[in-house]
């Protein structure tokens, strides 16, 4: 299948380098419960994404493009294909990686930011946002600085940051979820939708937080409805619907 | 950006165990390889062998075929059941940890708060009150019990309480690889979020590799890096936590995963 893509911004002429490479991906469930229905969400699809660029997933719901962002995390199981990551030292196929890989690629390498705060009974939101910082081996103070840095920079009250975001509402849950996946810098940045219940003046803080992650070499793969934010950080749309079977 | 290097040796290795009651009673062909620092999940119904494996995995139960291989902290690959009964017995006080499903099994009732968490420090040579007692205070701290309970009788305690003592009880000779059974089973929910984000953050704090048996998935997902999932005996499915729940390959794990009330 051929894919169309379109190019938008152009691309930054300072890289050109591969960090992704998706080759011959499918993907179907197979519903065991379901008179074992197979739902075929894609097949044959390649794409890679450069350093310092965005790649965004376009195309109608239900294309396959949360389960695309998924399966580069590892968190989907891909049924053929593979995805190689691009490293200065070497390549690596994320879909045959051990566990012990997948918890050092997803600490220092992937981040993932969805929709949806998995919220932690408890937890304070600004010990959520430090995590991956304390994961990498960084001292309190200092990711604790970065947090509420991020913290202020998405508008979330100071006194919201010592309590747990169970109580939040969507869009402060979302916000926590932002901040907690830009503290860190990661060569490869997956992002399902993180505008979708913000409103202006915080949409434009993200798309900040987007444009700064490309300048730091971030290979990101994103997923927009809101057209004008997929107008301002894109470098290249691929259409998941001109290669869905 | 570099390629990760992993240079970790697995603290535990099983090979093929077995340890059979009946046709498909127990558990078989087991095998994986934990690491340092990993909390490794294992879910499935009841009589699905979770707990037999628990067994032999402490020390309690010798498989009927097939090795347990325990990285100790001198560098030595030990078998566990082919050490003596002494060294063996050593090894679960010092580098093991276990904790019961019900805190009366891995308490001493008959004695103080503070005499049950220093009883193992005596058990790997501490002597001198003074610290013995510090220590017990302090780790009553960190399970958030309050220290003027110290020479309080465990029976005193509510189950939560009790849990979180026995959890005290066990970590306090700083052993590198917990076993629990079931630690949340029967407690109040409010009771099992506390306990549970303590067990989470002491984990990671504590950089402790963990064998968690437990029917609740919720409970697996915050706290595990990976699971198996047993039916019938067997290791049906194992993999990534968010893997095997989001996207669970077998039909018996789709069940499972189906099955689940989310309020």
């Amino acid at each position: 299948m051929n894919i169309k893509t379109q190019q938008t911004n152009g691309l930054k002429e300072n890289s050109h380098k591969v960090r992704l490479a998706v080759n011959n991906l499918a993907k179907n469930f197979t519903m065991h419960l379901q008179n074992s229905a197979v739902i075929d969400i894609f097949s044959n699809l390649s794409l890679s994404v450069n350093e310092g660029a965005c790649t965004v997933l376009s195309g109608p719901s239900g294309m396959g493009k949360s389960t695309l962002l998924k399966s580069l995390y590892g968190n989907y199981m891909i049924t053929n294909g593979e995805i190689m990551l691009h490293c200065d030292d070497g390549m690596l196929d994320i879909a045959k990686a051990s566990p012990q890989m997948i918890y050092a690629l997803r600490r220092d390498v992937i981040g993932y930011v969805s929709q949806f705060l998995r919220v932690v009974p408890r937890v304070p939101a600004l010990d959520i946002v430090m995590e991956p910082l304390l994961n990498r081996g960084v001292t309190k103070e200092v990711a604790e600085a970065k947090a509420k840095i991020l913290l202020s920079r998405l508008n979330i009250p100071e006194a919201l940051w010592s309590l747990s975001p169970t109580t939040f509402s969507g869009g402060e849950q979302q916000r926590i979820n932002i901040a907690r996946g830009f503290i860190a810098h990661y060569p490869i940045l997956l992002l399902d939708e993180p505008t979708a219940s913000l409103d202006a003046i915080n949409r434009g803080v993200v798309i900040e937080l987007i444009e700064e992650a490309k300048a730091n070499g971030s290979a990101i793969v994103g997923i927009f409805h809101d057209e004008s934010v997929r107008n301002t950080v894109a470098d290249e749309v691929i259409n998941l619907a001109e290669c869905a079977q | 950006m570099k390629l990760p290097v992993l240079n970790q040796q697995p603290l535990l290795t099983v090979n093929k165990v077995n340890k059979l009651y009946g046709i498909n009673r127990g558990c078989q062909s087991i095998g994986f390889d934990l690491y340092p620092g990993e909390v490794l999940g294992i879910v499935g119904e009841s009589g699905s062998g979770k707990s037999t494996l628990l067994k032999c995995l402490s020390g309690e139960c010798p498989p009927d075929v097939g090795d347990i291989l325990f990285n100790a902290l001198n560098g030595e690959s030990l078998n566990l059941y082919e050490v003596g009964e002494a060294q063996r017995r050593l090894l679960m006080r010092s580098e093991f940890g276990i904790v019961k499903q019900n805190p009366r099994d891995g308490l001493r009732l008959s004695v103080s708060a503070g005499a049950n968490i220093g009883e193992r420090l005596m058990a790997v040579g501490d002597r001198h009150y003074g610290d013995i007692r510090s220590t017990a205070a302090s780790w009553l701290e960190q399970v958030e019990i309050d220290e003027e309970r110290i020479d309080d009788f465990p029976h005193s305690f509510s189950g939560g309480m009790q849990q979180r003592l026995q959890i005290a009880r066990v970590l306090v000779t700083q052993p590198r690889l917990v076993l629990m059974d079931e630690p949340t089973g029967g407690l109040d929910v409010s009771v099992q979020a506390r306990l549970l984000d303590m067990i989470r953050s002491l984990v990671a704090n504590l950089n402790l590799s963990v064998v968690i048996v437990t029917h609740d998935l919720a409970v697996a997902r915050l706290l595990c890096h990976r699971l198996m999932v047993m039916q019938k005996s067997r290791v049906i499915e194992s993999g990534l936590t968010d893997q095997i729940l989001d996207d669970p390959q077998h039909p018996y794990t789709q069940l499972l995963v189906s099955s689940v009330l989310t309020p």
